[in-house]
């Protein structure tokens, strides 16, 4: 028999519904591959039958080269059949953003909806979506999610602080949370007083600017559910893209009907940033940035993340220029990525993780440094050939240069 | 001087994938884009008409149409002067689910609202699926003005505005300007038809 044309892909997604009815799948159509997901589901309810009494149920299969991983959540079912090399870490990650995804665009009202009705089919309202779907399996691909953090735009302190300051002369009571953004990066990001932004609704926002191409040509309103702040309802974000630019503002209200003072507040902030668009493109255009940078040239690649802040900051992996290294191509930062992943993985057994945790991997051809702290946590990959005396001396060197760059690598509170 | 201009907020209505979107991003931007990305959430854009002596000031809303997008209505249809409900001349569908989208508009709208239908796509008119008569029909039957559009090829799109302001306001004369200067809207002052005492707008 022939192998249907979707399964030759490397990478499937499939959302479904308890009652096997498909929501979103990557790619073919839902309608022709109600039959597969039947099975996947047959498979699900299989396994869940050995183990009633005990919550828990199948979480993945395997073979030679296939990694099938499942994710069930109360109503939403969510399967990847992976042929690449992606980390089982990764590929729940993956799983779970799908269904935070999925929650932010019908809040988590769609979960009581589906338990009362497993046959209802979901997936128009999921219309519209395929696109940031998409786009955000391709992005969690390759971060680094076992930091919890996001990543901002490297900009001078003195800069970032003027885009902070022309927020904080227009506060609105309506204002949430507000950023500045471009489709590949955040630049600034607003909290109101007393409340706080979780990373991954900070991804979220994220996602849905970089991924509807048609939020740049107007100014729109649109509700997003923010499952951190609340799964129950929508946020509501005003989304405007400044003049003739690739940078996004967007402004968020818990309240429905602010779209008109939050356009004020937009426009006064608009105004007054306006001359500060240079800088912002010329940063965003630094990103990713060369490793180089740090000045060590022993060093392939570093992430660093400091908990002060929830962010990261992280060398590219593909630099555009290379001083002294050559780039690290995208098969080999993922490959360096599992490597860090594994590293971490470790460092959260308790026994290991005792407020300080510091280890040196030696492969083949890298050699991994994982240092975690309560402060902080810091990876970077060098030449296998370097001995561990230099790693250590050669990382305190890098820490003490990433320290002193916080203040621009990061938005400050 | 010129008097600050009239605000006239209008919303548009439709399924999905009829050019909503294109025909505002025509109006607004005389722009056209061929592989336009799907709308999400409502979409604000504005636009000034200059009429003799009189401008009006289009507050155009547009949504996705999606049904999650349902706790927009309030919103979306508070104040609204009217209405333009799209349907695609190529897609019978499209041109059945106005009744649904007149429902709503009942629901949600204003009493008083202006209801424009366009029947867009007209460049594809080979491959129309509604005979016109029957949207003129049908289009009478619910108190609407109607008209045929394409975003692609900018036919009739400015007169669905001009449509609208001379219905609400009877008193302007909605003339298209005999050519469009590239980019700007600028008319011929023409002499304000006696009588007209209607309050405009
Ligand atoms: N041929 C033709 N295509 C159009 C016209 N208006 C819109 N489209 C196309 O129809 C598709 C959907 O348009 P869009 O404006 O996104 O529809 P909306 O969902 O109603 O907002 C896009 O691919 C447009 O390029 C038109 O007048 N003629
Ligand atoms: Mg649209």
């Amino acid at each position: 028999m022939e192998t249907p044309l979707f399964l030759r892909k490397k990478k499937l997604f499939f959302v479904f519904t308890s009652a096997a009815k498909p929501v979103w799948t990557r790619y073919g159509s839902e309608t022709d591959l109600s039959t597969f997901i039947g099975s996947l589901a047959a498979i699900l309810y299989k396994f869940q039958n050995y183990y009633t009494g005990i919550q828990d149920s199948l979480r993945y299969l395997r073979t030679a080269d296939m990694y099938v991983v499942f994710l069930c959540t109360e109503a939403l079912f969510y399967v990847c059949i992976s042929k690449g090399k992606d980390s089982l870490e990764s590929l729940y990650n993956q799983l779970r953003m799908l269904h935070t995804k999925v929650i932010s665009t019908l809040t988590d009202n769609i979960t009581t909806m589906l338990i009362s009705r497993p046959s209802y089919d979901a997936r128009n309202l999921m219309g519209g979506t395929h696109s940031a779907l998409d786009y955000l399996i391709r992005t969690t691909a390759v971060s680094p999610s076992m930091l919890d953090a996001f990543m901002p735009v490297p900009m001078l302190a003195q800069h970032r602080s003027q885009i902070q300051l022309s927020f904080k002369s227009h506060l609105d009571d309506d204002l949430l949370y507000g950023f500045i953004m471009t489709s590949t990066s955040i630049i600034y990001r607003y909290c109101r007083k007393g409340e706080n932004i979780h990373h991954i609704d900070t991804s979220l926002l994220f996602n849905m600017l970089a991924s509807h191409s048609s939020l740049r040509s107007t100014m729109s309103w649109t509700p997003i559910c923010l499952p951190n702040f609340s799964d129950k309802g929508f946020v509501y974000a005003y989304i405007t893209f400044l003049q003739d630019s690739q940078v996004g503002l967007a402004l968020l209200s818990d309240n429905s009907a602010a779209f008109k003072n939050l356009k004020a507040c937009g426009d006064a902030i608009e105004t007054e940033i306006r001359g500060l668009l240079p800088i912002i493109e010329e940063s965003v255009k630094s990103i990713p940035y060369s490793v180089s940078i740090c000045g060590i040239k022993e060093f392939k690649h570093f992430i660093y993340m400091t908990k002060a802040v929830d962010q990261y900051t992280m060398s590219g992996f593909t630099p555009s220029t290379r001083d002294f290294l050559p780039e690290m191509p995208i098969d080999i930062y993922k490959r360096t990525l599992r490597r860090y992943f594994a590293a971490y993985k470790l460092s959260n057994i308790p026994e290991f993780f005792k407020g300080n945790y510091t280890k040196i991997d030696t492969y083949k051809n890298e050699q991994i440094v994982a240092l975690r702290t309560n402060e902080y946590v810091l990876f970077a990959s060098l030449s296998s050939m370097l001995p561990a005396a230099a790693v250590v001396q050669l990382t305190t060197q890098l820490l003490r240069w990433l320290k002193s760059q916080e203040q621009d690598f990061f938005i400050m509170r | 001087m010129q008097k600050a201009p009239t605000q006239v907020k209008v919303v548009l209505l439709g399924d999905s994938g009829v050019g909503k979107s294109s025909l505002v991003l025509r109006f607004v931007a005389d722009n056209f884009k061929n592989d336009a990305d799907a709308t999400i959430g409502a979409s604000y854009m504005g636009k000034i008409l200059q009429f003799n002596d009189k401008m009006i000031k289009f507050n155009i809303w547009d949504t996705a149409g999606q049904e999650r997008y349902h706790s927009l209505a309030k919103m979306y249809y508070r104040d609204a002067n009217a209405a333009i409900m799209v349907y695609d001349i190529t897609k019978r569908d499209s041109f059945e689910g106005l009744k649904r989208w007149h429902k709503e508009l009942q629901e949600f709208g204003p009493k008083d609202i202006v209801v424009t239908i366009a029947g867009n796509k007209e460049d594809l008119v080979e491959t129309e699926a509604v005979p016109q008569e029957e949207a003129k029909e049908y289009s009478k039957s619910i108190g609407a003005l109607y008209r045929k559009t394409s975003a692609k090829t900018n036919y009739g799109v400015e007169q669905v505005f001009r449509d609208i302001a001379t219905k609400m306001c009877p008193d302007l004369e909605a003339q298209a300007p005999a050519a469009r200067p590239s980019g700007t809207i600028s008319l011929q002052p023409k002499p304000t038809p006696a009588g007209g005492k209607k309050k405009c707008c």
